[in-house]
């Protein structure tokens, strides 16, 4: 990893009426690396995300802990200040690029807003600059579609113009919400195979939030693992999924059903992920967990390095490796 | 950046409330001080009023010319109007007439703003022509189409209620259509179908139960506003008919004095005043609880 | 497969809009279902898949007769399927489930979970008081709920407890066919795979039939005995599950296969990247409706409907099908 990181996420803790959300989550994205941050519904990835944003919604606080963004605490922010960043330093994209576009204002406008706001730059440069992005992400006879209203675009279409917006200020950090989701699979890899290249041709910061581990495993470098709020693992990409440490990362990689090879019965976790009123002590993992001993359910488990750069909370890691 | 993105999040999503069913929401609903306050006004006027033949200390018709125009006192403690009744009495039970047209006006366009509207929204077939008609008939502004059919029909209690129900019945017709529409989508109802119910049974056991938050709300809503069109197709001259009171048209015999003698109109407009906060705080109370889309932007 | 064949599909079709109305313009024709022939064999699990758009859900609200088909022939163990009507139609639906996808919303919020259980009972009045309740518990128990569900709102359970709820509905009359359509695809991984291990158990215990419905191949791959692939409201190949993922005979599918991302860093990727988008429906092209993305289109293929051919069981409609295709 590189020296000094892009973003480092220190002992985030959040809640809503009391009830922790996120609870010390700690990692770090580094220069031109690509983290993808995987979790299951509830895990809090998505939160993750929106800390980092500083776009919480009101019934959310954060409660402890730092987002250093190159060094300066993004939580201290004024919101002036943090709006001149948003968009132009740190940029993002969503799950479902329809209802991140507004639908009144063509994809040239919307592009050509940001690089006003955030570069000052005239109209007629700004929408220079908006058909080179629209080039640069690959769409079709940008000059053609620089007029036309986000509902005229496929879904496809509109994720591209959404990563356009995002990279026009050429951001040092991407942050990738769920990104291909909502696409169809071909399209999906499209996409991806784009946002690899852009990564690699802008030198971007890209942390990458999504539930899919083949996305994960086809696009990020390093892989953080979260359950229940929580950081179960992190690991450089090749690690996790040769030798994952934590469980729950073993539960996950083997209830996927594989695509080849010999047809193997997925093996799901029992239970489900504890709602947020109830967490369990200790390990938040152990009620699910197959080889939790006693301790799990009374202390959390602290992180136990494994190898450089790979690192999880479990109490079997320490007691030296899990069966 | 959409608040509807940040809404989805799932984590934000395990921490809310979900929209609980059966006894939760009556709780939620005694607890709710605004719905309460509503609710103690509205019993006590309602009390009132039907206790009148046992509170009330005069006839509400009874002449008395020696008192005639008599300002508030401790024998007519709303004073007394232009035949020496005493304001009081009449208020009490014309309390009765207001409210029985409200209660009446609130069944009759609940039943029938509920039968268009859910065969409106589910009936795709229906939908054109039955909500044209509702729309031209919500063209007229609500209380002139009253006013002019109260007119057509006559000055009776039943034709202000056949009036007031043509008025509002197309709103609830609206209101129930669209969550109908909003219903009829989901993925139950059509599991229903896959099991063989028949419409009846999807509208009876599905469709009006999931659609009954907005209802609810409607239905204070309406009670509210016909007591006040009540007043004013009396104050027109096509209310209830005298001598009979009602509050609507007892501020209408008023209005006359209003300089020599304010308490006539006064009170009874006090009294509409009151009646129709308290039932606007249960309606607001109601709809916090019943509909939580709009209950979380409010906290 | 020895198996008998439960039902038989010819020609169906399901074409949306065109009739204008009497306060409505007349629309374009979608034509989300447009001339698909299938066999689905007792006992076995045959999944359909495709991108949205693609018809598969369409087409399994057909087969339950949730919508009314625009043309073709269903035959449901000897019975035209969509010619029935009235009290034919309800005897038929007993022999018909059906999986949502959405957990939320395929649940009515307002009931318990015994009423929601029992509605198919109750419609068909198949059982009333304690054969209702010993039938509820029953259910429940095969879907691996405890009892105490039944008086539970659909809201006091999670995401993969309220699908089991759902299973539990569709299981009810004990059906012989169940269309579960993306019945997996919004529950988490480990969750997901809690359902497909309960879906197998059921058809091993009940000897169900299944068509499974889904986007995702994987999952497909792991439940299906056959496989059925959809593009632009037909089917382009189809064929025993392990022949139909080893050796891909349409370049659709071959796209889709290699367009999955894999979850695991160290494979080499070969991937045949489709451009563009999935035309539409409103507008199928002529020809083979994949030309406009297919990386090795001929001429043919923008003016000819290709032909089904290949193997016995395997079939791929296909110019191509046959010359073995390097596509990467």
């Amino acid at each position: 990893m590189a020296s000094s990181p892009v973003l480092e996420i220190d002992g985030l803790t959040t809640s809503v009426d009391g009830l922790k959300i996120l609870d010390g989550v700690s990692f770090s994205v580094g220069d031109g690396e690509v983290v993808g941050v995987v979790g299951e519904s509830g895990s809090g990835k998505s939160m993750t995300a929106l800390s980092s944003m500083r776009l919480l919604p009101n019934s959310v606080a954060v409660t402890s802990g730092r987002i250093l963004f190159e060094g300066t605490d993004l939580l201290g922010l004024s919101e002036a200040a943090m709006r001149r960043i948003r968009g132009d330093r740190i940029a993002m994209i969503f799950q479902e690029p329809m209802s991140s576009l507004n639908p009144v204002l063509t994809v040239g406008e919307q592009i050509v807003e940001t690089l006003t706001w955030h570069r000052g730059m005239a109209r007629a440069e700004a929408r220079r600059r908006a058909v080179e992005l629209l080039d640069l992400v690959e769409i079709p006879a940008a000059a053609k579609r620089i007029s036309d209203y986000p509902h005229q675009l496929s879904g496809g279409m509109r994720q591209r113009v959404m990563i356009a917006i995002a990279l026009a200020c050429e951001p040092k950090l991407l942050i990738a919400d769920e990104p291909t989701t909502a696409l169809d699979v071909t399209v999906q890899a499209q996409v991806l195979d784009l946002l690899r290249g852009l990564r690699r041709e802008l030198a971007m910061s890209v942390m990458l939030i999504t539930h899919d581990l083949g996305v994960v495993a086809e696009f990020a470098d390093r892989v953080v693992v979260l359950y229940a709020g929580r950081v179960a693992e992190t690991a450089p990409v090749k690690a996790l999924f040769r030798a994952p440490a934590h469980p729950y990362t073993q539960g996950l990689l083997a209830s996927i059903p594989p695509l080849d090879g010999p047809l193997a019965q997925p093996r799901p976790i029992p239970g489900s992920v504890p709602a947020l009123a109830d967490m369990p002590g200790g390990c938040r993992f152990h009620p699910r967990c197959a080889v939790a001993i006693d301790r799990c359910a009374v202390v959390q488990p602290p992180f136990f390095p494994l190898d450089p750069g790979h690192e999880t909370a479990c109490w079997l890691a320490g007691a030296g490796g899990v069966p | 950046m959409s608040t509807e993105d940040i809404l989805a999040d799932p984590a934000v999503d395990a921490a809310r409330p979900r929209p609980t069913q059966g006894y939760p929401r009556l709780r939620r609903l005694l607890r709710h001080r605004l719905f309460m306050t509503g609710a103690i006004i509205l019993v006590i006027v309602l009390l009132a009023t039907l206790a009148a033949d046992l509170i009330a200390p005069y006839s509400p018709l009874k002449n008395d010319f020696r008192y005639r125009l008599g300002a508030p006192n401790a024998v007519h403690l709303m004073g007394t109007d232009n035949f020496g009744r005493d304001v009081l009495s009449r208020v009490l039970y014309g309390g009765r007439t207001s409210l029985a047209i409200g209660l009446m006006v609130v069944l009759a366009s609940t039943f029938f703003g509920t039968l268009i509207g859910v065969a409106g929204g589910y009936f795709s077939r229906l939908d054109n022509p039955v909500m044209r008609l509702m729309d031209a008939l919500m063209a007229f502004p609500g209380v002139l189409l009253a006013i002019a059919l109260a007119a057509v029909l006559g000055p009776s209690v039943l034709d202000v209620v056949i009036a007031l129900t043509v008025t509002y019945a197309p709103r609830t017709a609206r209101i129930v259509r669209a969550a109908v529409l909003v219903v009829r989508r989901m993925e139950y109802i059509d599991a229903a179908r896959v099991a063989g119910a028949g419409h009846l049974r999807i509208i009876w056991r599905h469709v009006l139960p999931n659609s009954l938050g907005p209802l609810i709300v409607q239905m204070t809503f309406i009670f509210a506003v016909s007591i006040l069109a009540e007043a004013v197709l009396s104050f027109v001259g096509v209310g209830p008919p005298p001598p009979t009171p009602s509050w609507g048209n007892i501020i209408a015999d008023g209005r006359s004095y209003i300089p020599s003698a304010p308490w006539i109109s006064l009170f009874p407009g006090l009294v509409i005043a009151i009646t129709v906060l308290g039932v606007n705080l249960m309606g607001d109370g109601l709809r916090d609880v019943l509909d939580p889309r709009l209950k979380l932007e409010g906290r | 497969m020895t198996h008998p064949v439960l039902l038989k599909v010819e020609g169906l079709t399901k074409h949306f809009g065109g009739r204008p109305g009497l306060f409505r313009a007349q629309r374009p024709v979608l034509r989300a279902v447009d001339g698909v022939d299938l066999v689905v064999h007792r006992g076995e699990t045959l999944g359909i898949v495709g991108e949205s758009g693609c018809g598969k859900s369409t087409m399994g609200r057909l087969l339950v007769r949730l919508l009314d088909a625009t043309g073709g022939k269903v035959e449901f163990d000897g019975v035209d399927l969509l010619s029935l009507k009235g009290r034919a139609l309800t005897a038929v639906r007993r022999d018909l489930g059906m999986v949502f996808q959405d957990p939320w919303a395929s649940l009515d919020g307002r009931m318990t979970v015994r009423d929601i259980i029992a509605e198919p009972l109750d419609i068909h009045r198949a059982a009333t008081g304690a054969d209702r309740r010993r039938r509820v518990a029953e259910l429940l128990d095969v879907v691996g709920l405890p009892a105490s569900a039944a008086d539970k709102h659909p809201h006091q359970f999670s995401g993969g407890q309220r699908q089991r709820i759902g299973i539990a509905r569709a299981l009810s009359l004990r059906p012989r066919f169940i269309v579960l359509d993306e019945a997996v695809s919004a529950l988490d991984v480990s969750v997901q795979a809690q359902i497909l291990q309960l879906l197998g158990d059921l058809q091993a215990e009940f000897g169900l039939t299944f068509l499974f419905i889904s986007h995702n191949l994987a999952v497909v791959r792991n439940i299906a005995d056959r496989v059925a692939v959809m593009y632009l409201g037909r089917i382009v190949e189809s064929g025993p599950t392990q022949a139909l993922f080893d050796a891909p005979r349409h370049p659709y599918t071959q796209a889709l296969l290699s367009a999955i991302p894999v979850p695991d860093p160290e494979r080499p990727r070969r991937r045949v990247v489709l451009k563009g988008d999935v035309p539409s429906a409103l507008a199928p092209p002529a020809g083979c409706r994949f030309h406009t993305r297919c990386p090795i289109a001929q001429e043919i293929c923008r003016q000819t409907p290709p032909v089904v051919t290949v193997g016995p069981d395997h079939t791929a409609a296909c110019h191509f099908a046959d010359s073995p295709l390097t596509a990467s």
